[in-house]
């Protein structure tokens, strides 16, 4: 729900101030979030002691969502058009399972995998369906 | 870009585009096992967000630096959808990856589809006159929702 109003809000900015100046400052505000409900919850120790290893993942895990994943996602889109590119990054879903099966060893229930395509479907339904803009 | 003639005609853009686009959708997901792996190791999910969104703030900066050379303009509006975007973000870093320490990424990632829902949902109260509810985006939003109940309930 967070990731879907947040997409929306993002949007809504965009007509007043540049994608780049939203995106920054979005990020930045919710680093600053997440700071700060962090320490009241967690509490400051929770942010230290956290070794070389927890770094270097979190920093590629900063490439692939912040650079990589938002930066092919907007030259999908440029290129071959929402009504392409939106289902393909809606059935993101089924590589995360497959990834979760082969390197990370889950063995997920059938009915999973049944509700995951059942989502993937429905997301590339609604998202293929250009009567639904007005203009 | 409705004016481009090589827009989404070009075959070949087109075929960069649906490669830009898995890219994407595999960075997503390779993420998401990640940060799976690390709250698994006992770090707390909203430790994860917070620096995983620090290093994304640094590369930004970094990748942009000419486009955000000077002093870039903000006004009141702009604003303020700023701070209910990364507040919207900030929840959903924290509620995921803290979920994702009580269950399996292939039960988390599925649910995580359901994303496009709820932006259509709020699009509809946001954007007011832009976008119509059809039956057919109606029986996507009920596939997912569907979708949802089956993880929900076996999960």
């Amino acid at each position: 729900m967070g990731w879907g109003a947040g997409d929306v809000f993002a949007r809504k900015a965009m007509f007043n101030a540049s994608a780049t100046t939203v995106l920054a400052s979005m990020i930045a505000l919710t680093v600053l979030a997440l700071g700060i409900a962090g320490v009241l919850i967690e509490g400051p120790a929770a942010f230290s002691n956290l070794g070389l290893r927890f770094f270097g993942l979190v920093c590629l895990m900063g490439l692939l969502t912040w650079v990589l994943g938002n930066l092919f996602n907007f030259h999908g889109m440029q290129r071959a058009g929402v009504v392409i590119a939106a289902p393909i990054l809606g059935a993101a879903p089924l590589p995360a399972i497959v990834i979760a099966v082969t390197l990370g060893g889950e063995r997920p229930n059938p009915l999973v995998l049944i509700g995951a395509a059942s989502i993937v479907l429905g997301v590339t339904v609604l998202l293929t369906d250009r009567n639904r803009v007005l203009r | 870009m409705t004016s481009q003639p090589e827009s989404t005609h070009d075959p070949r853009r087109v075929t960069s585009g649906i490669l830009f686009s898995s890219i994407a959708a595999l960075a997503f997901a390779t993420n998401g096992f990640i940060a799976n792996n690390l709250v698994d190791g006992g770090v707390p999910g909203i430790v994860v967000g917070f620096f995983e969104g620090s290093f994304g703030f640094a590369l930004v900066l970094l990748v942009n630096a000419r486009n955000l050379g000077g002093r870039p303009r903000v006004d009141r509006t702009a604003m303020l959808w700023i701070a209910l975007a990364s507040a919207g973000f900030a929840l959903a870093f924290a509620s995921f990856y803290t979920a994702l320490s009580r269950i399996d990424y292939s039960v988390g990632a599925p649910i995580l589809g359901t994303v496009p829902l709820f932006s259509y949902i709020v699009i509809l109260f946001v954007l007011r006159g832009e976008e119509r509810i059809t039956p057919r985006a109606l029986a996507g939003a009920a596939m997912i929702v569907v979708g949802v109940g089956i993880i929900g309930a076996t999960a």
